[in-house]
């Protein structure tokens, strides 16, 4: 996957390393079992604290995104929970989209429409997930 | 007369050299580098522009006559001057000074195109981001040749003691210079190995065919450099009594280096655009702020020490990280130590 980190932007870097490997992984280009570079040549590469990357790390490894192995470092995962505490955060996260996208004109139906065109090209659909625990 | 002649017969050749590699190097920006020509970001649909074209047109011409003239008043000076000192001294001063006049049609194109670019808003869709292939990234240290090459090669350096009519105190100098040249040559491997990754396309395989390829020709061409070091240097322990030969050596290891490093830098380049050429994903990137007339590059974002010359042939420091700052600093006292040790030991032969 091509990492693209905009040190101009108000995001912090960790926000966008966590969110490019999710979308990286949601769309298929980065397969499940498949290894990433380690955090100190991921900051080597990108010119960052390695704490930086260590703290997107965590945050990917707690949502289930990767897995670390002290041996052959981070891995893609998707044995990931489903949870309450997840659907209440997306819920909370798609009302202020939607809310913008109203307020911007966009209607429910091209809402729903973007929506779809979105997951389409994702390869990972929710039927293929693992829960965690089974 | 003779001395005259055999002086002529070295440094004729040197400036011919100078002249050709300056001019291939300039007459090779006119051709487009990834989205990048004179060293100005354009977007690549916009390369058939006449507008391009006619300035293209403009800056080969341009070339052609500065070249024509600098090697003709080159040659009208070897035919006038007689005195041997004299002509070294201002022979050196003219090809500086063609070498600059060279490089002022480059600078009047970049301008002329910099100019272009604004008043027809040509905006280069990536902009003040680094990028990153992890796939690339996470093997590149398997690119570069193995370090056990220059290990047997630096080792073979020995040879220089074995020359017994040679003083004990010369042949342990000539390792000594032997040795830093390796040393640095080797610190370059380091960097090499180390240097990140570059990102040509959102195709993996792309960018993993291009790094590979340039991190092997690099580390390739620094062995050979090793290589070459330690030939030379055995051979003026041997022939260090004779100075013409001395002469003779070190001119052409000069000349050896150059002529690699350009038949390296134009193999790189043209393996590149062969590899870019065949893809539908390549990336068109704008960093034009951070080179500075389009020569200097300050990206504090960016974490290389070396990066890739935009114009003409090899690596520049990147100013914008501390380490470049050092880099720079240390190696501009180096010149000046030099330069004042030459001078110094010019004063005390004359």
């Amino acid at each position: 996957m091509i990492l693209q980190i905009n040190f101009c932007d108000d995001t912090p870097i960790y926000v966008q390393l966590r969110n490019q490997i999710v979308i990286a992984i949601g769309n298929g280009t980065l397969k499940y079992g498949e290894r990433l570079p380690s955090i100190r040549q991921i900051a080597e590469d990108i010119g960052s604290n390695p704490m930086t990357v260590n703290k997107a790390f965590a945050i990917l490894k707690n949502e289930g995104f990767i897995s670390i192995d002290r041996r052959h470092g981070a891995k893609v995962n998707l044995n990931f929970s489903n949870s309450m505490d997840f659907r209440k955060k997306l819920a909370s996260e798609m009302e202020l989209t939607a809310s913008e996208a109203s307020l911007r004109g966009i209607g429910e139906d091209e809402f729903l429409e973007m929506c779809k065109d979105i997951y389409k090209k994702l390869k990972y659909s929710s039927s293929e997930m693992i829960p965690s625990g089974e | 007369m003779d001395l005259l002649l055999s002086k002529l017969m070295i440094f004729i050749p040197v400036v011919v050299v100078v002249m050709a590699s300056t001019y291939l190097s300039f007459i090779g920006e006119s051709k487009v580098k990834l989205n990048v020509l004179f060293g100005v970001s354009i977007p690549l649909v916009q390369l058939k522009d006449e507008s391009i074209q006619n300035i293209i047109k403009a800056y080969k011409k341009s070339l052609n006559v500065i070249t024509a003239a600098s090697l003709f008043i080159q040659m009208l000076l070897f035919i006038l001057i007689k005195n041997v000192f004299l002509m070294t001294l201002i022979c050196t001063v003219v090809v500086v000074l063609c070498v600059y006049s060279m490089s002022r049609p480059y600078a009047n194109a970049r301008k002329a195109l910099n100019l272009l670019k604004h008043e027809k808003a040509w905006h280069v869709h990536i902009e003040d981001v680094v990028l990153m292939d992890t796939k690339v990234s996470r093997i590149k240290h398997t690119f570069v040749v193995g370090p056990i090459y220059f290990i047997v090669v630096i080792l073979t350096s020995v040879l220089v003691f074995l020359n017994l009519d040679l003083v004990l105190g010369v042949r342990l100098s000539i390792f000594m210079i032997c040795t830093l040249i390796n040393g640095i040559s080797m610190g370059f491997y380091s960097i090499n190995k180390k240097s990140r990754t570059k990102v040509y396309s959102n195709n993996s395989k792309v960018n993993l065919v291009i790094n590979k390829w340039l991190k092997e020709s690099s580390s390739k061409m620094l062995l050979l450099f090793v290589v070459i070091n330690n030939v030379f240097c055995i051979i003026i322990s041997f022939f260090w009594l004779h100075e013409t030969i001395l002469f003779v050596v070190g001119i052409t290891a000069l000349m050896m280096y150059l002529l690699i490093t350009m038949a390296v830098d134009r193999k790189n380049k043209v393996y590149t655009s062969y590899v870019l050429e065949s893809d539908d994903q390549v990336l068109e990137i704008d960093d034009d702020k951070y080179w500075k007339h389009g020569t200097y590059y300050n990206n504090p974002y960016d974490s290389a020490l070396f990066v890739r010359k935009r114009n003409g042939v090899g690596y520049t420091i990147n100013m914008g990280t501390k380490k470049g700052k050092m880099v720079f600093v240390t190696v501009c006292i180096a010149i000046v130590i030099s330069i004042a040790l030459t001078c110094y030991f010019v004063i005390l032969s004359v």
